[in-house]
């Protein structure tokens, strides 16, 4: 089933009096339950992709369609609402609320939803039992390591139940064991739970992972393999 | 909610420092604040005390010449009439009449210009509790040698050698000067009191005697028991000449008064300065006085206003002039007004340095957090709820702060208004030279913490305008890049 349609999508900054194009017409699509890695060099517009598709920024041109709905055509607000119910991030650098623990940081986006307190806990304290963390549910970001706050970063993705994950360069900051870790942890929920997930990463070991890889050079898709 | 109060309360001490440091600016701000305004309001409450409230009252009746040409011959009918239709106004507390004029004072060394007036001793009592002001300790140089043989400190007794010749009608203020502490109060004071007891009396109905103030006594080497003579003009360009006893010596707290007035009994000076009007057929004398001075229940300047008002209308007549003591008395209505506006403007520039501080902290404290407010929105928080929380957190400091510095105020508005302080050397002369008591207390709580208050917050909702609009124009993309 097709969740993700993007058609003619185009993106181009201006840096003074310079027009960057970060994205130059790309057409793609992406299914229910894929495991996809966007990858390329630096400057490529991997992670603007990854922007465009979760509404963080909006296209020059083109349409964003998510399970039937061009968010391109939401408004501000509406698309901050459709942001916390359908899709799920996970930055680079982890970005968890320093000031709230591991447990609360999964259970933030619950009570953004509206959840009743029983269930933020059940699922927050079930999902940091599925990265591995229920030794540490009351530890604050700080106190935790690169790894161990990326998993927090994922169990939060999951938190609001989304339909797709976008991941931008989630092992960046990691070293090896957290990296395998926190891939197979992913691929777990991919297979298991039928989460989508699209990264965007030049790390290989995600790509060895990843059964879908589009290559993006200069803006445009170059190639789109499925293995 | 409670949840976002908790993120609020959290954020507010992840960097404890720079918190402190803006509730602490806040704070002494606040604090600052009260105090200064509280000595202000103070020393006014304390000059219409001493000027209006013992002296003058808050409206003042007279002939209606009398403010062009401030003489005798502008003296107005007294009449128990008037004062029943003065009384019948319900914001009247006392009526007080008087006739006021000038004259020379003579003992046997010195002489003087004096104000004589001429009072009802029970209603001038009623209304500046002249009785309390009777000396009741001199200190002389023999009663120290007595109060020397009592085992009174050294230190004690060197201190009262430097006030020989002091009058006090006040152990509190005997107390300051000799710089005794509450046990030494305590113990030392009725010692001194029963060897430097002054005898004095009080002023009857019809009586031939006169109180004389302090300063004035001092001035003319005299005491109770003395005669004084006093000579001037009277009503019309009648010489005015007598020999009175000086039945009392009082202490008055504006110091002006308290180097020239002489009381009498009201008659006793209508007759001195002959101030009556005798009818063409010789069978009814009018007598005459300067001033009906009334003080009110409520005293704030709408109860003034209006209470003249209905004097105006019970009195009836063209003959007489009402006015409130701001009119009456312009200079220290001036003098009020123009310090009152220096005051606030003070306060207003503190509060303009504290509002740039607080909005230094909130301008800090929005760039370093941009990326976790990007993070925020990107995972659904809307941006009215963001602001949110940042307000909340506003709140905490600004309501830490105010409180803290309201509660510490307390217990300094508290003492410093029981145990104003008194100036001594040349601040306490200053304030002398401008007729006013030498002292600062402190104004009792008044709608001058509510305006702190108001002030406080109407500073954070203006400083609030930054981040709120900050917030709305995030772009989450720059955000996220921090």
């Amino acid at each position: 089933m097709k969740i993700i349609e993007l058609k003619n999508l185009n993106k181009v900054y201006h840096e003074g009096e310079i027009d960057v194009h970060a994205v130059r017409g790309i057409d793609l699509s992406f299914q229910q339950g894929e495991f996809t890695a966007i990858v390329g060099p630096s400057g490529s517009g991997k992670t603007t992709i990854l922007n465009l598709i979760g509404g963080l920024d909006n296209p020059t041109d083109g349409d964003i369609i998510i399970d039937e709905v061009n968010i391109g055509n939401l408004k501000s607000s509406a698309l901050t609402d459709f942001r916390m119910k359908n899709i799920g991030f996970v930055f680079q650098a982890y970005n968890l609320i320093p000031v709230l623990t591991a447990k609360e940081n999964v259970e933030f986006i619950m009570h953004l939803q509206g959840k009743s307190k029983k269930e933020r806990t059940e699922r927050a304290l079930q999902l940091l039992k599925e990265v591995g963390l229920s030794e540490r549910v009351n530890s604050r970001p700080a106190k935790l390591s690169g790894g161990q706050q990326q998993r927090v970063a994922v169990a939060r993705a999951l938190a609001s139940k989304p339909k797709f994950i976008l991941a931008d360069e989630p092992t960046a900051n990691l070293d090896s064991e957290s990296t395998a870790n926190l891939l197979d942890i992913m691929e777990k929920l991919n297979k298991d739970e039928n989460i989508t997930f699209i990264f965007s990463t030049h790390d290989s070991r995600v790509v060895n992972k990843a059964r879908r890889v589009v290559t993006v050079e200069d803006g445009k898709v170059v190639s789109d393999i499925t293995k | 909610m409670k949840d976002f109060f908790k993120i609020a309360w959290r954020n507010v001490w992840r960097n404890k420092r720079r918190s402190l440091i803006t509730m602490s600016s806040i704070f002494f701000a606040v604090f600052l604040a009260l105090i200064m305004r509280s000595f202000q309001l103070g020393s006014y409450e304390s000059m219409i005390n001493s000027m209006v409230e013992m002296y003058s009252g808050y409206i003042q009746i007279e002939n209606k010449d009398f403010p062009e040409d401030n003489t005798i011959d502008n003296s107005s009918e007294y009449s128990e009439n008037i004062i029943s239709k003065i009384e019948s106004v319900e914001n009247v507390k006392t009526v007080v009449p008087r006739l006021s004029s000038f004259s020379y004072a003579y003992s046997k060394d010195q002489s003087k210009g004096i104000l004589f007036t001429g009072i009802n001793p029970q209603k001038e009592n009623e209304m500046t509790g002249l009785i309390k002001q009777l000396v009741n300790v001199k200190i002389t140089e023999q009663a120290v040698n007595n109060i020397k043989q009592k085992n009174v400190p050294r230190e004690i007794i060197n201190k009262l050698l430097t006030i020989v010749n002091n009058y006090y009608s006040d152990d509190k203020i005997l107390k300051f000067d000799l710089e005794l502490s509450n046990d030494e109060a305590r113990e030392y004071i009725p010692i001194i009191k029963k060897y430097a007891a002054y005898k004095n009396e009080y002023l009857k109905q019809n009586d031939k005697g006169v109180l004389i103030s302090a300063g004035l006594a001092k001035y003319l080497k005299l005491d109770v028991g003395d005669s004084i003579i006093l000579m001037g003009m009277g009503y019309h360009g009648v010489s005015a000449a007598g020999k009175f006893k000086i039945k009392g010596i009082v202490l008055l707290p504006n110091p002006k008064l308290n180097d020239m007035i002489i009381y009498g009994e009201l008659n006793n000076v209508q007759h001195y300065f002959s101030t009556y009007t005798v009818s063409d057929d010789f069978k009814d004398t009018t007598f005459l006085l300067s001033t009906y001075a009334v003080n009110l229940k409520n005293k704030d300047d709408e109860s003034i206003a209006n209470s003249r008002d209905e004097i105006i209308k019970n009195i009836n007549s063209d003959l007489f002039l009402v006015r409130g003591w701001k009119d009456a008395n312009k200079e220290l209505a001036n003098q009020i007004k123009s310090d009152n506006e220096t005051g606030v403007l003070m306060i207003m520039l503190l509060y303009v340095v504290i509002a740039f501080g607080v909005l230094g902290t909130v301008l800090m404290m929005i760039a370093e957090r941009q990326r976790e407010m990007g993070v925020m929105i990107a995972v659904g928080m809307k941006k009215t709820k963001l602001a949110l929380i940042v307000s909340i957190e506003m709140a905490f400091i600004s309501f830490v702060a105010l409180v803290s510095g309201i509660l510490v105020s307390v217990p300094f508005i508290i003492l410093g208004n029981i145990f104003p302080i008194r100036l001594k050397g040349e601040m306490a002369q200053m304030m002398i030279s401008y007729g006013f008591e030498p002292v600062m207390p402190l104004a009792w709580f008044g709608s001058y913490y509510t305006d702190q208050v108001i002030s406080v917050i109407v500073i954070v909702l203006l400083v609030m305008i930054y981040p709120l609009i900050s917030i709305n124009r995030l772009e989450i993309i720059k955000a996220l890049r921090g």
